[in-house]
Parts: C-alpha cells; sequence; structure tokens
C-alpha cells in the first residue's frame, strides 16, 4: 500500500466531504466523548459500527480500513492482556495461567478499551479523511478564533498542522526511496532478527530527518514569497455556511453524547 | 524596474576576527538593472550566484553590502516586503517543495489569499490563472494527480494569479523531461504575450533563452558579461568557463563554417534546417 493512498485526502465527492469543516470538528469531538464516556459494550459496539458505516458512505476504501486496524494490532493485544490482568474477579475466572488468571469482566473491559482505541483512530481518520488540510485548517482556525484574544498564536499552530498533513505523504514516499536506496546497498533491515532490522533503520532516519528539514525549508520559502506573512491581512478562501446537513450532524452527535448519559 | 548597486551577499557572514576563514560570498559587488518588460536570461554553472541574486530581488534573503531596489523599495527596509513581494514572484526548481494545497484551486488560491484578494473574486482569478497557462485540470483536481510539467504549469499558475511584475524562473524546468519542458516554455510565451511582466530566466539550458532581449553570466558570484545572445553565443571560449554549452545548431553552424560552408550568424533551428535542405 503506497504511502500515498494510506494517508493523503483525496477527493471522492462523498456526501461526508460536503458536510461543513467546522461542524466535522465539533462532530469529531462530541462523537469522540461519547465514545470514551460510554461504559456499556452494547454503546461502544454501536458507535463503532456506526463509525464502520459511516466509512463506507464516504467512499473510503475497506482495504486502508483493514490496514488501519490492523496496525493497530499490538495496542489491542497489549490492552486486552493488561485488562485481563488487571481487572479480576474470583468468581468468573477464565483462563489460569500459573499465577495469572484471566477473568470475564477483565475481558469485557479488554474489548470495551480495545473498541475505544479502534473509534478514536477510526474517527480522527474519517476527519483527515473526508476534509481537505486547508479545509481543516481553516474550520480549526475559524472554531479556536475566541483563542487569538489571549494572543496564542492559532494561525501559525493550525497551518503547521495543515502542512504536517500535507506532507505526511510525501515523507512516507521519501522513506519508501531512501529503503530502497539502502537495500540496494545491502542495508540490514530485511534481514533476520529484531536487533539486525532495528540497526537496519537507524541508518534511514537520518537522511529522512535531514531530507525533511530541506524540503521545510524550501516550502517556507516557496510560501514566504507567495506573500505569506502570518494572519494578517489574510482573506479566508471560503465563505462557510451551515446546510442543513450539517445542522442535522451536529445534532445527531449531540444527541448521541447525550443518550450516552441517559442511558 | 529591478536596480541592484553593489550588491555582495554572504550565506554566512564571515567572522571578522577570522578573516582567513575562508568565506566566499554568494555575491560579490553585483550590479544590474532590468528595466520593466525586459527578458533577462541568468546564465552560470550551479553556485556562480544566479540563484542568489533572485532571492535578493524577492527580499528572501538581504544583500550584505549594497542595495536592491525593487520599483524604488529597498528591499532592506521590512516595511517594503509586501510590495516587493507581491512586484517578484519565483517559480522554483522543485514543484513539489512549493505547492501549499491539495487541489488545484487550494494552491492557487494561497497566494490570493495571502495579499487579502476580494473573497469574492477569488474563483473567478483561480479560473483565470488556469486558463492562462493553459492547465488541462479544473480547480478541484488533487495537485498529487498532476504530472511533473503539469505542477510546473501550476507554480506558475500561482504566482501569475498575483499579476507580479516580475517574474523569475529559477531552472524551473530542469526536473521537467524533454517534452514536459518544451511545452512549459512555450506556455510562458504564450502568456508573455498575454499578460506583460518582467522575466528573469535561470537555467543551464541556452536553447531556453536564445528569444531572450540580454543574457547575464554569472562565474563565482560575479557577473562577467552581458549582452545581446547574438553577441555573446559568438564567444564560446566564455560560455565555456561559464559551463554553458550552445544549442546543437549552433555547434552544427560552428562545424559547417570550419568546412568552409557560409552560415549567417543569427542562426536558429529554422534557419538552419532550411539552409541545409536547400
Amino acid at each position: 500500500m503506497s504511502g500515498k493512498s494510506f494517508l493523503l485526502y483525496q477527493k471522492r465527492n462523498s456526501w461526508l466531504e460536503r458536510w461543513d469543516p467546522r461542524m466535522k470538528i465539533l462532530a469529531v469531538l462530541l462523537f469522540g466523548a461519547a465514545l470514551l464516556l460510554t461504559h456499556s459494550p452494547e454503546l461502544k459496539t454501536a458507535q463503532l459500527l456506526i463509525l464502520i458505516a459511516l466509512w463506507g458512505v464516504a467512499k473510503l476504501s475497506w482495504r486502508v480500513l483493514v490496514f488501519t486496524l490492523l496496525s493497530l494490532s499490538l495496542f489491542f493485544a497489549s490492552t486486552m492482556i493488561y485488562q485481563a490482568l488487571l481487572v479480576t474477579s474470583a468468581g468468573d475466572v477464565m483462563i489460569t495461567w500459573g499465577p495469572l488468571h484471566f477473568s470475564r469482566p477483565g475481558a469485557i473491559k479488554g474489548i470495551m478499551m480495545c473498541e475505544q482505541i479502534a473509534g478514536i483512530v477510526l474517527l480522527l481518520s474519517l476527519l483527515v479523511r473526508t476534509t481537505s488540510p486547508i479545509l481543516l485548517a481553516e474550520g480549526l482556525e475559524i472554531l479556536l478564533k475566541p483563542l487569538k484574544k489571549w494572543r496564542l498564536p492559532v494561525h501559525e499552530a493550525v497551518m503547521m498542522f495543515s502542512i504536517a498533513l500535507r506532507f505526511l505523504p510525501i515523507l512516507m514516499e521519501e522513506f519508501d526511496k531512501i529503503r530502497k536506496a539502502q537495500l540496494a546497498r545491502g542495508g540490514g533491515f530485511h534481514r533476520k532478527g529484531i536487533t539486525s532490522r532495528f540497526s537496519g533503520v537507524l541508518p534511514m532516519l537520518m537522511p529522512l530527518f535531514v531530507m525533511s528539514i530541506l524540503r521545510a525549508k524550501d516550502l517556507a520559502v516557496a510560501m514566504e514569497s507567495r506573500c505569506y506573512q502570518g494572519d494578517e491581512g489574510r482573506t479566508p478562501i471560503r465563505i462557510y455556511r451551515f446546510r442543513l446537513s450539517d445542522y442535522a450532524v451536529f445534532t445527531f452527535s449531540l444527541a448521541n453524547l447525550l443518550f450516552i448519559f441517559v442511558w | 524596474m529591478i536596480d541592484i548597486r553593489n550588491a555582495t551577499f554572504y550565506y554566512n557572514e564571515p567572522d571578522e576576527e577570522d578573516e582567513d576563514a575562508g568565506h566566499k560570498p554568494a555575491l560579490s559587488h553585483v550590479s544590474l538593472n532590468i528595466p520593466f518588460g525586459e527578458f533577462v536570461a541568468f546564465l552560470g554553472r550551479n553556485g556562480s550566484g544566479k540563484s542568489s541574486l533572485s532571492r535578493l530581488l524577492n527580499g528572501i534573503e538581504l544583500p550584505t553590502e549594497g542595495t536592491v531596489l525593487v520599483e524604488g523599495h529597498n528591499t532592506s527596509e521590512r516595511s517594503s516586503l509586501p510590495a516587493i513581494r507581491r512586484a517578484v514572484q519565483i517559480v522554483f526548481q522543485n514543484p513539489e517543495n512549493q505547492q501549499v494545497g491539495i487541489t488545484v484551486g487550494e494552491d492557487i488560491a494561497f497566494g490570493l489569499s495571502n495579499i487579502g484578494w476580494p473573497q469574492e473574486e477569488i474563483a473567478s482569478r483561480i479560473a483565470w490563472a488556469i486558463q492562462l497557462v493553459g492547465l488541462e485540470a479544473d480547480e478541484e483536481r488533487p495537485v498529487s494527480n498532476l504530472s511533473g510539467g503539469e505542477k510546473q504549469k501550476l507554480a506558475l499558475a500561482s504566482v501569475l494569479a498575483l499579476a507580479p511584475r516580475c517574474l523569475i524562473l529559477d531552472e524551473a524546468t530542469s526536473m521537467l523531461d524533454p517534452v514536459a519542458r518544451r511545452q512549459f516554455v512555450e506556455t510562458l510565451h504564450e502568456v508573455r504575450k498575454q499578460v506583460p511582466f518582467t522575466l528573469i530566466y535561470i537555467t543551464h539550458h541556452l536553447e531556453e533563452v536564445t528569444g531572450a532581449d540580454r543574457w547575464v553570466l554569472f562565474r563565482s558570484g560575479e557577473i562577467i558579461a552581458e549582452g545581446t545572445p547574438a553577441k555573446l553565443e559568438q564567444d564560446t571560449v566564455l560560455l565555456e568557463n561559464c559551463g554553458l554549452e550552445l544549442p546543437y545548431y549552433h555547434r552544427l553552424a560552428g562545424l559547417l563554417r570550419q568546412q568552409g560552408i557560409s552560415v549567417p550568424a543569427d542562426m536558429n533551428e529554422q534557419k538552419l534546417r532550411d539552409l541545409l535542405c536547400t
């Protein structure tokens, strides 16, 4: 899977893409809060299923979804083990392995934690994949505008965030190029054994780091030469207006959060 | 339009206490005047000072000594920088490193937004710039889907949208294949017919600048010669000293002359073909 398809926002003309970026950010916050606050396994599962359904509505690749979840498998495994060991209940021990007891409540708690991690990752992934970085940055900037009163560098922070998103796939491609170049010269990361693989990765980090700095420098010069001087005197690229669908998204996200409290 | 007076520039300023440290200026006592509308080619080896001078013109770098005036504004005065940057735009070598937007429209809009272009006119200006450079892409097309040549055309559209008085192309064709390079140069000349601006073209490929009004030759941070292409292309030794090679039809014309065949001095590809065919 190329870095481009894995990380980059790609236009698919889906319904989710047309949502107002401000509303999308608010919906992500509300949905994320609901996901974290619910203690019911059924509700957590239901919310995860909604997110998976939204993935389909957004016309995103199912392969990318599987890849995203598989890349979290280490987190899932460690969370399950940790929860199973931490939450012990004398009457509900399912497996006993030496001094370790794996209980049913622990396993349920572990599954809930895994669902929570997967949910948050999918939620953020949906936001980033269905919103162009520029729109995301503008949406964030509008929402964080009140913080400018305290002279917080909101615009600069948001611009850095959007550029980081824009450059992630490029950096992944560069990483792949460096890896292949070093493989061609006998780089050690394809050899057997974790130690030799790890020591093979280290020589790739320095060129990648240097390359990132140089690219960042070039981009900064290009931005500056195109009259960029922070948010001073800038006109927003688009006029944002909430539509009925945006209000519906917000209402659904808020209702979802309130439902968690009532449940 | 541009007046460079005795400009010297160091990337790292030399330490006064350690004068023998071997610091060499990127530019040394350069003076140059470029009127509005002129097509000037900066030529020379890598590291000869061409790109450094272009950066001084846009105020990205400031001269260590001397002055650089752009339409009467001194680049060393911070308050003049917005006007200078609006007047002088640069297209760089690598299109990937100068694109901020994800889509064609967003990238063109970036500069317009920076200069406070009226919001209701941004969309029409984007469409105008896309059409001007003949980019076969709508504004919603992702930048990542463009070819190298198209990306460089987008970079051109992005800077032309700002209506610059002077455009600098800093080896803008060096990462393009020969066909894309030719198309880019053709597009540029078509654009110049519609929108007048001063053009400063930095390149190693002389065939791209045979139509220039003036060539400026750089060596070791100094301007060693300037003049019309017709005058300078006669001095092959000078060009070779600057790491430059005449286009093949000039070299072929020279070889024909050595064989005693009469070949006119103002030779170009078409004329040489006509001569050989008749």
